[in-house]
């Protein structure tokens, strides 16, 4: 599956992170996610040069949730549900969902993670546009 | 006519070897075919085919020794494959300006031949981006090791940047973009860091740059691969490249890496030649004729031996 143009790494679909159609089986996701983390881990001769290692992680950080959400029935239908819908355009519910996706990434690496980055913006006040 | 162009970051991975073998391909299925060293620093390609006269050569026709670009042409020991020699005193022409390096490709276009196969050098210096980027098929030579995989990423990187740069100087796009990619090459930003910015800031523009990336489809040659793992690289590549730098980067094939070649240089037999009936020399076939598209005309054929 090709990516869209110039698609920002947390604005990829899970489908598209792991590099799958999304009527692909459960093995089938399994594979891909051990495809993906072959090719982004750390030292991985796939991305070596390709991505600044701030990149390289949050793309494996969202491979993982790739893997956790698509890799369990129950959870990869409430994801497809929310994302895709029945119109195919992405809900209200699918955009907040994105957004809660994004601050769990966010926790997972506590120096970035969502309450430092709130303490960092009271700290600073908001960024001069 | 079809232009290709051999490249890649790291020098070593093998880019002389596969111009010469998929020349020496391409001409075995009755295809007129012209090499030309294009590594103007450090030109061997002529060793790789066994060929002796140093003259006349690119170095003579940048001096302005012959007007035509064509009288270069030498034959080799393959029916239906010229070859024209890189420059023997490599001192005054390794760095050509820009206009010559114009006039190099005018004459290029010029010549008559089914393929032109253009033998680059390594790094990143504008001669060599700017005949990959302008190849009708670019191909870029890899070894699965570290240091290839990354100067090969950081020889796409630079294409792109080439690309982009040539583009907003034809379109006078101002003082912004300019900002946006001198910012990109002085701090070493990764180009989708780059591009990220650039959808936040305009992306309208993002949308015209994208389009133009599209007319560059290189493919990629995983040359030296010593089992199935690095074909899978080779493939694995070719797939976070189209993620990350959007660009559609073909995988063309793995070479199986055959100790041969070296004893073969050293006799200065072409490997083509010498093991037609090896992998490696099969590998080579079968990228040729996945690539070269157009139907063999009667004419050609009868033309075969």
């Amino acid at each position: 599956m090709k990516p869209t143009p110039f698609k920002r790494i947390n604005d990829m679909d899970l489908y598209e992170v792991l590099d799958i159609g999304r009527d692909v089986s459960t093995d089938a996701v399994a594979d891909a996610y051990r495809k993906a983390v072959e090719a982004y881990r750390p030292g991985a001769l796939t991305s070596y040069g390709l991505l600044a290692e701030d990149e390289r992680r949050s793309m494996l950080e969202r491979i993982e949730l790739a893997f956790r959400t698509l890799g369990d029935d129950e959870r990869r239908r409430a994801y497809d549900e929310e994302t895709f819908g029945g119109s195919g355009t992405p809900s209200l519910g699918a955009a907040y969902r994105r957004t809660v996706e994004r601050l769990e990434i966010g926790d997972a690496d506590r120096k970035t993670g969502f309450v430092e980055r709130l303490r960092r913006f009271f700290r600073r006040g908001p960024r001069p546009d | 006519m079809t232009i290709w162009a051999v490249g890649g970051g790291k020098g070593g991975t093998g880019k002389s070897f596969v111009a010469s073998s998929l020349g020496i391909s391409l001409a075995s299925r009755g295809r007129e075919v012209v090499l030309i060293d294009a590594d103007l620093g450090a030109p061997n390609l002529h060793t790789f085919l066994g060929t002796g006269d140093a003259h006349p050569n690119v170095g003579d026709f940048l001096s302005g020794q012959f007007p035509f670009l064509a009288d270069a042409v030498r034959p080799t020991r393959f029916p239906r494959l010229g070859l024209i020699r890189g420059p023997e005193n490599t001192f005054f022409v390794a760095n050509i300006n820009h206009f010559r390096k114009l006039k190099l490709m005018r004459h290029i276009k010029a010549l008559r031949a089914d393929h032109i196969i253009l033998d680059l050098g390594p790094g990143t210096a504008f001669n060599a981006l700017d005949f990959f980027v302008s190849a009708e098929k670019p191909v870029l030579v890899l070894t699965p090791e570290p240091t290839a995989v990354e100067n090969g990423y950081f020889f796409l990187k630079s294409c792109i940047l080439r690309i982009l740069k040539l583009y907003m100087e034809h379109y006078r796009f101002h003082e912004f973009h300019r900002r946006l990619i001198d910012q990109i090459e002085r701090n070493s930003r990764s180009i989708s860091a780059f591009f990220r910015m650039l959808v936040d800031e305009d992306p309208d523009f993002a949308h015209i740059l994208s389009r133009a990336l599209k007319t560059f489809r290189p493919h990629l040659v995983m040359n030296m691969a010593r089992n199935e793992r690095d074909e899978v690289l080779g493939r694995a590549i070719a797939d976070v490249t189209r993620k990350h730098l959007t660009i559609d980067l073909d995988f063309l094939g793995a070479v199986p890496l055959d100790i041969r070649v070296h004893a073969c240089l050293f006799d200065r037999t072409p490997f083509m030649d010498a093991h037609p009936g090896s992998d490696t020399a099969a590998a080579f076939r079968a990228m040729a004729e996945r690539l070269d598209t157009t139907p063999v005309t009667s004419e050609i054929a009868s033309r075969t031996p």
